[in-house]
C-alpha cells in the first residue's frame, strides 16, 4: 500500500483561528488555508510517512471523529490538493 | 521649512537642479524636473510638507524629464527614471503629475522592504488603525478620503507600511488618489477639498489627487496600532454593513495584495498573521459615505471599551 509523506524540503509554520488553519511553507513560500481535517492530515505526516489506513486512524483519533463516519475519501481529496502543491506525495513500497 | 515657503522661482530652481527633497512619513523623495505640471502639482498638494536639506540623504530619487526622440515635436512625453533606471514606457506629458505620484508609489513598493507593504489604505482614530484593503474600483480611496475629512487620521491611501512584527503601522501620508466618479463624490462630500488638475485618458481613466489634512502631516511620525482589517466595497444604494470575515481568508487576501509578502518569506508570514491576529476582520459594503463614516465612528468608539482580539 502506498505511503503518504511530507515533502522532505517542506518546513511548515502554523496559525490557527477557530476552525481555520493558515500554513506557511518556508521552502516554497506558499501560504495555504486548511480545515481541521486537512490540517490534522498534514500534522500527522509531519511526524512521518503513513499509509492511508494509518493516516485515517490517526486523524480520527486526533479529531475524535465518530467511527460511523467515513473519513478516507475526504482525506484523499485533501492529500490530492496538497500533492498538487508539492507538499506531500505517495510513495509505493 | 515647508514647501509653501518657497517662492515659485525657488521651487522651480530646486526642481530643475534636483535639490527638492520632500519628506512624507519615513521617506525622503528627491525630485528633479523642469516640467511645469510637476511644479504646479507639488505646489497644490505638498504645500504643507516639510522639506529636507538639499544636501541630505533621500530614500528615493525621481527624475521626471521630457521624452527624447522625434516624438517630442508633436506628442510631448514624460519619462520617469530613478538612479538611471527607466522602469516604465514614456507617457503623454499631460500625464506628468499623476505619473510622478505613481512613480513615488513604485519606488516605495519596490524598495521599502523594512516593512510588510500591503496594497491598502490605512486610517486611524483613537489610536487604532483600520486597514482598508480592496482591489481598484471597490471604493477604497473614496471611503478613505471621506473618513479623513470626518475626524479620522490618514496614514496611507495606497501602501500600508506594516512593521515586521505586525504590531504597528507607519504613516506614509501622501495625497489621496481619486478617479472617475469618486472625484465628483468627494468634491461634494468635502466642501473646499483641494485637488490637483484632473488628468483624463490615463490607463485608470480620469484621475486626480487630493490634498490631505495638515493634521495628518503634523502626526506623520506617529505610528498606529492595527485594530481592524476591512475589505470595503461600494454598492449603489446599499446600507452600510459590516460582516465578520474569517481571519485565515483575510490573511490570504491581504497576502495576495501585498507588494512584498512573498519576498519577505517567513518574516512576511509572521508580520501578516500578527497583524490579522490583532484585528477584527470585516467585509464592508456601503452606498452612502455619510452612513459609512457613521458606522466607522461607532466602531472606533466601541474599541475604546472593548478588549482587542
Amino acid at each position: 500500500m502506498a505511503r503518504w509523506q511530507l515533502n522532505e524540503l517542506a518546513v511548515l509554520h502554523w496559525r490557527q483561528w477557530q476552525d481555520e488553519w493558515v500554513i506557511f511553507d518556508e521552502s516554497s513560500g506558499q501560504t495555504l488555508i486548511a480545515d481541521a481535517l486537512m490540517a490534522a492530515s498534514l500534522m500527522a505526516l509531519e511526524e512521518g510517512a503513513l499509509s492511508l489506513t494509518e493516516l485515517e486512524a490517526q486523524v480520527r483519533d486526533d479529531l475524535q471523529w465518530p467511527a460511523s463516519e467515513m473519513l478516507a475519501p475526504r482525506i484523499v481529496t485533501g492529500l490530492e490538493f496538497l500533492s498538487g502543491l508539492g507538499l506531500v506525495r505517495a510513495e509505493n513500497p | 521649512m515647508i514647501l509653501a515657503s518657497l517662492t515659485d522661482a525657488s521651487l522651480r530652481r530646486r526642481l530643475a537642479e534636483g535639490d527638492l527633497v520632500v519628506r512624507a512619513g519615513p521617506f525622503g523623495y528627491r525630485i528633479k524636473s523642469t516640467l511645469p505640471p510637476i511644479a504646479d502639482g507639488l505646489r497644490v498638494l505638498y504645500a504643507d510638507y516639510p522639506l529636507a536639506d538639499p544636501a541630505s540623504f533621500a530614500d528615493f530619487s525621481l527624475v521626471m524629464e521630457p521624452g527624447a526622440g522625434i516624438h517630442r515635436w508633436w506628442r510631448p512625453q514624460v519619462r520617469f527614471s530613478t538612479d538611471g533606471f527607466y522602469p516604465f514606457e514614456p507617457l503623454p506629458q499631460s500625464h506628468a503629475y499623476p505619473q510622478l505620484e505613481w512613480a513615488m508609489n513604485w519606488c516605495v513598493s519596490t524598495r521599502a522592504h523594512q516593512y510588510l507593504m500591503l496594497h491598502a489604505a490605512v486610517v486611524e482614530r483613537n489610536g487604532f488603525a483600520a486597514v482598508l484593503a480592496a482591489p481598484p474600483g471597490s471604493g477604497k480611496s473614496t471611503l478613505c478620503a471621506g473618513l479623513v475629512h470626518r475626524g479620522w487620521r490618514l496614514l496611507s491611501d495606497e501602501i500600508a507600511l506594516v512593521s515586521l512584527d505586525g504590531a504597528s503601522i507607519t504613516p506614509a501620508v501622501r495625497p489621496i488618489s481619486l478617479k472617475n466618479k469618486s472625484i465628483e463624490v468627494i468634491g461634494a462630500f468635502v466642501p473646499g477639498a483641494v485637488f490637483s488638475r484632473t488628468t483624463h485618458g490615463t490607463s485608470k481613466g480620469s484621475v486626480t489627487h487630493m490634498k490631505i489634512p495638515v493634521s495628518a502631516l503634523d502626526r506623520m511620525g506617529e505610528t498606529a496600532v492595527p485594530r481592524w482589517v476591512i475589505f470595503p466595497k461600494y454598492v449603489a444604494d446599499a446600507p452600510a454593513e459590516l460582516v465578520q470575515r474569517p481571519r485565515g481568508h483575510s490573511v490570504l487576501e491581504l497576502g495576495s495584495n501585498s507588494f512584498n509578502y512573498t519576498l519577505l518569506g517567513l518574516t512576511g508570514f509572521e508580520a501578516l498573521t500578527a497583524l490579522v491576529g490583532a484585528s477584527d476582520c470585516y467585509q464592508f459594503s456601503y452606498g452612502r459615505l455619510d452612513d459609512a463614516v457613521a458606522l466607522f465612528d461607532r466602531l472606533a468608539d466601541a474599541a475604546l471599551t472593548e478588549a482587542p482580539p
